[in-house]
């Protein structure tokens, strides 16, 4: 999967239809709030199967983290 | 007064039982769905005069007039709206009498006066303080030492909670994923909740009540998370319902309260365990919805784990 495939992948998820870059943060950029990122983290799990999501889930600091860092988290999953 | 205490939890979990064992005792004061009754605007970031809190909590929110005109009323809301108070379907009932009023008095509409007559004249602060306040004031006019709030579905917005009261402790109920996210499904509020967010159909999918209730758990978890130690209690449906002395027990230890052996047999009475009618779910919605929780379903046994 590309990573703009990927990108529709998240926007479908968290319903949003802007720009999504690599570098696009979560929060700051496509301003999900709490309940949102958990929505994007349960539907990767769910349709991508990026489980290493959930080792992490609630002491991550996700208004850093990127889509970019979501889509290496996939690579990571897939190459595994 | 003692510090603030919040039941919070994903809804459709066994909530409500709890706030009605609580309603029991004499000396903790039992606050219902206030801030679920004023979502999404329960936590303004902008400091609010005590008229503005005032109007923040009488004018009906839309999204429970919406549902109550369904004509399918929740049987939480415990508002009379066929007798002869001010309010009715047709109007909308103010957020803070349409439960949490109404379960503490048969008046709620003059209790709503009261608080509007003491609070018109304070000046701005915080949101948070207000509800402090007020919620010390209804325990003080209520003759009880402390209180619990207690809003289904809480969890969503647990940051907003935990923020607004940093001191708090928490009792986080929670209950078997596929079971609430069924029991969810038959709930108008929770249905047009998660219609909202997975809005693609007026009648979500099974598996959509699974992502959210797996998307609370999570949002909750993580909120807690940064909860000191001991500020927390994590109890289940499961056990609230199979061994009540015990779970109560705890309750009572957690906050504070004193050990009440006839409250916690009074309050195991009000038990009436109804499983969820998997029969009439297909197979396949059935592994859809299993799929869906099993993500916040490993978040709590993490939390489990982490606890033992």
């Amino acid at each position: 999967m590309t990573f703009n495939e990927f990108a529709e992948q998240v926007q479908q998820i968290v319903q949003t239809t802007g720009p999504i870059s690599s570098e696009s943060k979560l929060v700051n950029d496509l301003g999900l709030d709490s309940l949102a990122i958990s929505e994007l983290v349960v539907g990767l799990v769910v349709e991508l199967r990026i489980d290493s999501l959930l080792d992490d889930a609630e002491t991550r600091d996700w208004t850093q983290t990127t889509v970019g860092d979501l889509y290496d988290r996939w690579r990571q999953a897939t190459a595994a | 007064m003692t510090g603030p205490a919040f039941v919070l939890s994903t809804g459709r979990c066994g909530s409500t039982l709890l706030s009605r064992m609580f309603e029991l005792r004499g000396d903790i004061l039992s606050l219902s769905e206030v801030f679920s009754a004023l979502q999404p605007n329960a936590f303004p970031s902008s400091p609010l005069t005590g008229r503005e809190f005032i109007r923040l909590v009488s004018t009906p929110n839309p999204r429970w007039s919406r549902v109550l005109q369904t004509g399918r009323v929740p049987a939480e809301i415990r508002y009379d709206l066929d007798g002869a108070l001010q309010h009715n379907r047709t109007s909308g009932v103010p957020p803070l009498s349409i439960i949490c009023l109404a379960a503490l008095t048969s008046e709620p509409d003059a209790l709503l006066d009261d608080i509007e007559n003491a609070w018109v004249h304070r000046p701005a602060s915080e949101v948070a303080d207000h509800y402090r306040d007020l919620f010390d004031w209804l325990a003080r006019r209520l003759s009880r030492r402390a209180w619990i709030e207690r809003s289904g579905g809480s969890l969503e917005y647990a940051t907003d909670v935990i923020s607004a009261f940093p001191d708090a402790r928490v009792v986080h109920l929670h209950r078997d994923g596929a079971d609430t996210a069924l029991s969810m499904s038959a709930h108008p509020y929770f249905q047009s909740r998660v219609a909202a967010r997975y809005g693609d159909s007026a009648v979500p999918q099974l598996e959509a009540y699974g992502r959210y209730w797996s998307a609370s758990i999570l949002t909750g978890l993580r909120a807690l998370a940064a909860r000191p130690a001991g500020a927390v209690l994590h109890l289940s449906y499961d056990g609230l319902t199979a061994r009540p002395d015990d779970t109560l027990r705890r309750v009572e230890r957690f906050l504070d309260l004193s050990d009440d052996p006839s409250w916690r047999v009074d309050a195991a009475a009000l038990i009436d365990r109804r499983d969820e009618a998997w029969r009439d779910v297909s197979e396949m919605d059935r592994a859809a919805v299993l799929a869906a929780t099993r993500v916040g379903a490993d978040a709590i046994d993490r939390v489990a784990r982490a606890l033992t």
